[in-house]
């Protein structure tokens, strides 16, 4: 009883136990350095030596063994949700070198918000800046940069998937531009759903990701050569849709998205289209903006 | 003013060339309405099945690619999955990355060097290698 009321008497609060504990359990290098750490300290001063002072011990196993638990649980799970980002490039990886990654990745960003559904959007990031250095301008465009390009195009995915969609928003109808005049059309600009995104990359690595999540069983991709692609993602029903766009395509949807007018998009558009390959794009310009329009590319029409 | 002339034909003709595309965009805005109309009328859009419709993206276990995701767009899936394996799971992570580079415990104790991500890049340099090799592909030379 007066063991009680002393253990009492001395205990820290609950706050200060908890912060403790996260400093343990989240240091990099396990709980016992997390335990002698200033962080650790600054909260209850028991080192690696005093941990029992803090956390009993078990009949199998001692302070720092059952810290260890939670220590490896905390990265197992952030190493997971990583990985759940980043599907495609897991499996190429495999998860001994993608998990490797993934914790290295956690001691440059960890993870400081409530949510975990961000814990990924600077993983990108992290594999620009620690890529191996070459010397040889040739190799700099190799490998290394198809797996950060098919990480951008994976992190594009997640955040359409996660963010708003059009499934609840009114998207254009036939109400909304019947009776534009032919004259007009220049003049219109038609507003895109924040959940399009388009991007330029350096790899054809959509086509990549579509070959990997189709094979279910066995593993067998064509690594492509770089060659610049580009790709629409946006949502419908629920669904992530990804579209692989000509360069045309990627200029004109960029002005539009930009709230540019059809004539300005047309503009930049024709720019990269050669003289000979004009009058192709007249035909090519219809389908293109009636695929659009059925797809739910564009929200609204402004006169 | 010959060439003035051909200057002003030239801008004529782009003119005009420019609002046949003009309208030819907005032919295609119509023709797309006219088949959203449709589809909602029939509740089925065609294009679902198009080569363009590619499989969503799906993280939450259980929900088969193709179908109706309901927690896409909630900005939770991730969250609740995880939050949801505190309860099936409580000692993750005990021996379950044991040969990974993922188990904090073995750093410092000469299992892993720091900085890892050099050495985590040559080893994404070998499943590279390794899977390039299964799929006939060559690969050029790692850098140095």
């Amino acid at each position: 009883m007066k063991m009680n009321t002393e253990a009492k008497e001395t205990a820290p609060d609950l706050d200060r136990v908890q912060r403790w504990m996260q400093a343990v359990i989240t240091h990099p290098d396990g709980v016992l350095s997390g335990a002698d750490g200033e962080a650790a300290r600054a909260l209850i001063d028991a080192g690696r030596g005093n941990l029992e002072s803090v956390v009993t011990r078990s009949r199998s196993l001692d302070a720092a063994d059952r810290l260890a638990i939670y220590a490896n649980a905390y990265y197992a799970r952030l190493i997971e949700c990583v990985g759940d980002v980043y599907p495609v490039l897991k499996r190429i990886l495999g998860d001994e070198v993608f998990d490797s990654f993934a914790f290295d990745y956690l001691q440059t960003y960890p993870s400081k918000r409530y949510s975990l559904n961000l814990l990924g959007d600077s993983f990108v990031d992290f594999l620009r800046e620690t890529r191996p250095d070459s010397e040889d301008e040739q190799e700099q465009s190799d490998w290394a940069d198809l797996l950060i390009n098919l990480a951008i195009l994976e992190w594009i995915i997640y955040e359409v998937f996660d963010g708003p969609g059009t499934e609840k928003a009114a998207m254009l109808e036939m109400s909304d531009v019947e009776g534009i005049e032919a004259q007009q059309w220049l003049q219109i600009a038609l507003q895109t759903p924040p959940c399009l995104k388009l991007v330029a990359l350096a790899y054809p690595v959509n086509t990549m990701y579509t070959a990997v999540r189709a094979n279910e069983d066995e593993l067998e991709v064509a690594y492509p050569d770089a060659v610049v692609s580009y790709v629409a993602i946006s949502r419908r029903d629920y669904i992530v849709r990804r579209y692989d766009l000509t360069h045309p395509q990627y200029e004109l949807l960029q002005v539009l998205q930009a709230g540019g007018t059809i004539g300005a998009a047309l503009e930049a558009c024709m720019q990269v289209v050669p003289d000979e390959e004009l009058d192709q794009l007249l035909v090519d310009v219809q389908q293109w903006f009636s695929l659009w329009t059925a797809e739910r590319c564009f929200f609204q029409a402004i006169r | 003013m010959k060439q003035k002339q051909e200057s002003s034909i030239q801008d004529q003709s782009r003119r005009d060339f420019f609002n046949k595309l003009a309208v030819a965009a907005g032919g295609g805005v119509l023709l797309g309405a006219a088949g959203v109309a449709s589809a909602a009328d029939e509740e089925k859009s065609p294009l679902l099945s198009g080569p363009n419709t590619c499989k969503g993206l799906n993280t939450c276990k259980g929900k088969g690619a193709g179908g109706k995701n309901d927690c896409a767009g909630q900005g939770a899936c991730a969250t609740a999955e995880k939050h949801s394996c505190h309860g099936h799971n409580a000692c993750k992570g005990q021996g379950g990355c044991g040969s990974s580079a993922g188990e904090n415990s073995c750093k410092g104790k000469g299992e892993c060097s720091v900085p890892l991500s050099k050495k985590t890049w040559k080893k994404a340099r070998r499943a590279f290698e390794k899977q390039a090799k299964k799929a006939g592909i060559k690969v050029g030379p790692a850098p140095k």
